[in-house]
């Protein structure tokens, strides 16, 4: 277990440790905020940093996977992501990277959320490695 | 940071690596895949305000031939232009990877113009604490320059 600063630390396998995280409960300031519209734009910098990544992946003959990311289950996220969720299996099939597809497409209960929209408390954290497991391991990813 | 950049080598073999920014730090345990699938598998995610472009760098770092990726970049990091952003640069500056290099021009020029007179001296004078305060607080310890991580503790 490595202490990096504070209270927080890591295991071995750089996870962070619940103790933070597993007595916190959410509140009135957890409320979910819209968030803009957006949209994959294969010219915006940011996506082709991303491709770059795969493209030195595979040069460097490694497997690449990609995922929904986790994200708070409400009606304002679900409306704001719409389209990236629809569209993100299709773009890494395009640059031939097989998709991991979880169950509500990465879309997380709130009583597994963790502050903000995009972490997850011990609980959530687990559950959804778990079903990352069962797709490894019953399409024998790796 | 220095963690997450040195623990990987420990590891001999085919592994596997998670990039993304912080909601697979504070969403993922590799310590369950790496259970199921045994073999080493590496939680590589830092903050995710760092930008795609510094945690596509900063994994590229750490691959090697035959290992496995799985990258799960949040949605905000799909979309726009935070190539360069004042996290990464400081960050950068203060590791001095050289992530600089890998930009183009004109964010070359954007990565430099964040550097005001001011902030070089005080980086030069005392990076380390320039890098995290960049960093933010909670969600960014993981990102503080390698001086300041600790291994304050080993039960394993």
């Amino acid at each position: 277990m490595f202490s990096v600063r504070g209270d927080l630390r890591v295991d071995d396998n750089l996870d962070v440790s619940d103790e933070r995280r597993s007595n916190f409960a959410m509140d009135s300031r957890n409320l979910p905020a819209r968030q803009p519209q957006l949209f994959l734009d294969p010219r915006s910098p940011n996506l082709q940093s991303i491709l770059g990544l795969i493209d030195a992946a595979k040069h460097m003959v490694v497997t690449v996977y990609a995922t929904w990311p986790a994200v708070r289950d409400h009606e304002l996220y679900r409306e704001s992501y719409k389209r990236l969720v629809d569209s993100l299996p299709l773009f890494y099939g395009q640059v031939d990277v097989p998709f991991i597809r979880l169950e509500k497409r990465g879309f997380i209960p709130s009583k597994y959320i963790y502050k903000t929209a995009f972490h997850l408390n011990s609980i959530g954290a687990t559950q959804r490695t778990r079903f990352c497991r069962c797709a490894v391991c019953t399409d024998n990813l790796v | 940071m220095s963690v997450k950049a040195d623990a990987p080598e420990a590891a001999s073999g085919k592994r596997l690596f998670i990039v993304r920014g912080s909601g697979a730090l504070f969403g993922f345990r590799a310590r369950i895949i790496e259970d199921a699938i045994s073999i080493p598998v590496v939680n590589a995610s830092l903050h995710g305000g760092l930008g795609p472009g510094y945690l596509s760098f900063f994994a590229e770092q750490l691959l090697r031939r035959g290992d496995v990726l799985l990258v799960i970049f949040e949605y905000p990091l799909l979309t726009g232009d935070t190539l360069v952003n004042d996290r990464a640069t400081f960050v950068s500056w203060a590791r001095r990877d050289g992530y600089w290099h890998t930009l183009d021009l004109s964010h070359q020029l954007r990565f430099f113009r964040s550097f005001t007179l001011r902030r070089l001296i005080s980086l030069s004078r005392n990076p380390p604490r320039e890098a995290s305060r960049a960093g933010g607080s909670a969600r960014g310890v993981l990102i503080c320059s390698p001086s300041e991580v600790t291994f304050a503790s080993t039960t394993t």
